[in-house]
């Protein structure tokens, strides 16, 4: 019997339109992520939100959810001994306690046969904890709002079979970026956050990447590079600041025939992140001098798309980390629970 | 809550598997079972690049002008571009609506093994099977008419 198994070129690209569509709802659900922590968080690219390709004509609504418990305390790439931590806090550094992000994504994406475009309204809730300066001062902090808005776009039309493109976009300063300790010792109540534990940067970034797709088979794989650079930023109380350039790179694959109902995936995400840098970034290491934020983390998500019909699908991610080098202390996480859905029309 | 939305939203795929086909051509056009009650319905998906498919299109188009029993209904799928499958609509004279498929369409079906490949259902709207490869107007047309040669030639 004639039956074309094999597909074809364009087989490569139209048959990852899940595959991507679920990438991108695991980027966007990182995103708060990255701007809940100077620097673990941001080991999770915020960039792959932007990737957003969809090949399928027509829009995508996504929801999603991710939890992330940062209460780990990591110094370059291991965990950071007691003595350690007590040096640094006896030198007169703040020492983060946990930051607890949840971060509700609501996307659409417009996808045209060349082109398409990605906005993300993230809504976090995040608190935090830390010691202060001193013995016994600890402040804490609640914050519920809306974090920095993406407005991403995208063109396939360099490759007449679309397996590659550029994207570009921009990060808004629509997040808060005026949150202060509500709890804790009096010393620490009213007084504001450090900038990079914001729920917004207060910047304007540029995205810039490319992305690359293909397939063997029933096995489809992604890869997207990208830079995310500020291009304005904005003073506090007479504070500048500046997150610093992240660079990531995101890899994945799938394997699901055409239009399975399940559809197990397996990624891979490499951030570098350089230091915030501006009077309003996180204090120097109080040992070394060096920079307090940035690094570079590599994590693994495996996860799965469920189609349930008439175009809807829900996923879930758990990204684990699998290296992590960071900067002086930070706080780490064990793991990013992403859960979402995702309607086609 | 939407975690629990999420956790609930699985158990249902089963029940939404081969639900009423709801399918909207290049036109605007919506199909679905109950507006083509009494005919029988051949849902046939194709894309631009499969030769196999693509000389399927003459058998089946000529098929659609002869009956009035039979609606056929082309979901294109893995294309390019939709001016790729407007373009090939107009070459080979399809008789039939052309709806742009996705893979989320094709999900909806149970997922492709290959193409061409198509599901046939009755006149009361039951679906009959379906048929991964070419099919003739000839053996279509055994399938209408019931002969037991061609009973395997639908499977569910």
């Amino acid at each position: 019997m004639n039956f074309m198994r094999t597909p074809s070129i364009t087989h490569r690209v139209l048959g990852l339109a899940i595959f991507i569509a679920s990438t991108l709802s695991l980027s966007i659900a990182v995103m708060g992520n990255a701007h809940a922590c100077a620097a673990c968080g941001d080991s999770l690219s915020t960039d792959w939100a932007i990737q957003g390709v969809s090949t399928t004509p027509g829009f995508i609504a996504d929801l999603s959810h991710s939890y992330i418990n940062q209460n780990q305390q990591r110094y370059g790439t291991s965990k950071a001994s007691p003595a350690l931590i007590s040096s640094l806090r006896g030198a007169g550094q703040e020492i983060e306690d946990y930051t607890k992000t949840q971060t509700v994504t609501a996307s659409l994406n417009y996808t045209n046969d060349t082109w398409g475009v990605n906005t993300q309204l993230p809504f976090i809730r995040r608190t935090h904890g830390t010691f202060g300066e001193g013995d016994s001062n600890y402040g804490s902090s609640s914050n519920n709002s809306l974090g920095d808005v993406r407005v991403i776009g995208r063109y396939t039309g360099l490759s007449v079979d679309r397996t590659s493109g550029i994207i570009a976009g921009l990060k808004l300063p629509t997040g808060s970026t005026n949150t202060k300790f509500s709890g804790g010792t009096p010393d620490l109540i009213n007084t504001s956050l450090d900038r990079a534990l914001q729920n917004g940067t207060g910047s304007t970034d540029l995205i810039m990447g490319g992305f690359l797709s293909g397939a063997a088979g029933k096995y489809g794989w992604f890869t997207q590079g990208t830079l995310q650079h500020a291009v304005s930023t904005k003073t506090i109380d007479g504070l500048d600041y500046r997150p610093g350039d992240a660079y990531v790179l995101n890899t994945g694959m799938r394997y699901a025939k055409f239009g399975s109902q399940f559809t197990p995936m397996l990624q891979l995400t490499y951030t570098h992140r350089r230091p915030d840098t501006g009077a309003g970034a996180s204090p120097a290491d109080s040992l070394t001098q060096g920079p307090s934020t940035g690094g570079t983390l590599v994590h693994l998500a495996p996860g799965a798309t469920i189609r349930i019909g008439g175009g809807t699908s829900v996923y879930g991610f758990i990204q684990l980390p699998v290296y992590q080098n960071v900067n002086s202390l930070q706080l780490g996480a064990n793991y990013t629970l992403t859960l979402g859905i995702r309607h086609s029309f | 809550m939407l975690c629990v939305a999420l956790l609930l939203l699985p158990s249902f795929a089963h029940a939404t598997h081969n639900h009423d086909l709801n399918l909207k051509d290049k036109d605007g056009v919506r199909y679905t079972l109950p507006s083509l009650h009494g005919k029988w319905v051949l849902v046939n998906f194709w894309a631009p690049w499969c030769t196999i498919c693509i000389h399927e299109m003459p058998e089946l188009s000529a098929l659609q002008q002869q009956r009035a029993d039979l609606q056929i209904i082309g979901v294109a799928v893995m294309y390019k571009s939709r001016k790729e499958v407007l373009d090939m609509a107009t070459k080979h004279a399809i008789s039939f609506p052309i709806v742009f498929g996705s893979e989320d369409i094709a999900g909806d079906f149970g997922g492709l093994d290959g193409l061409p490949t198509s599901f046939l259902y009755s006149p009361s709207g039951q679906l009959i099977g379906h048929h991964q490869g070419p099919l003739t107007r000839k053996q279509i047309e055994q399938v209408l008419e019931q002969r037991p040669e061609a009973a395997a030639l639908f499977v569910r």
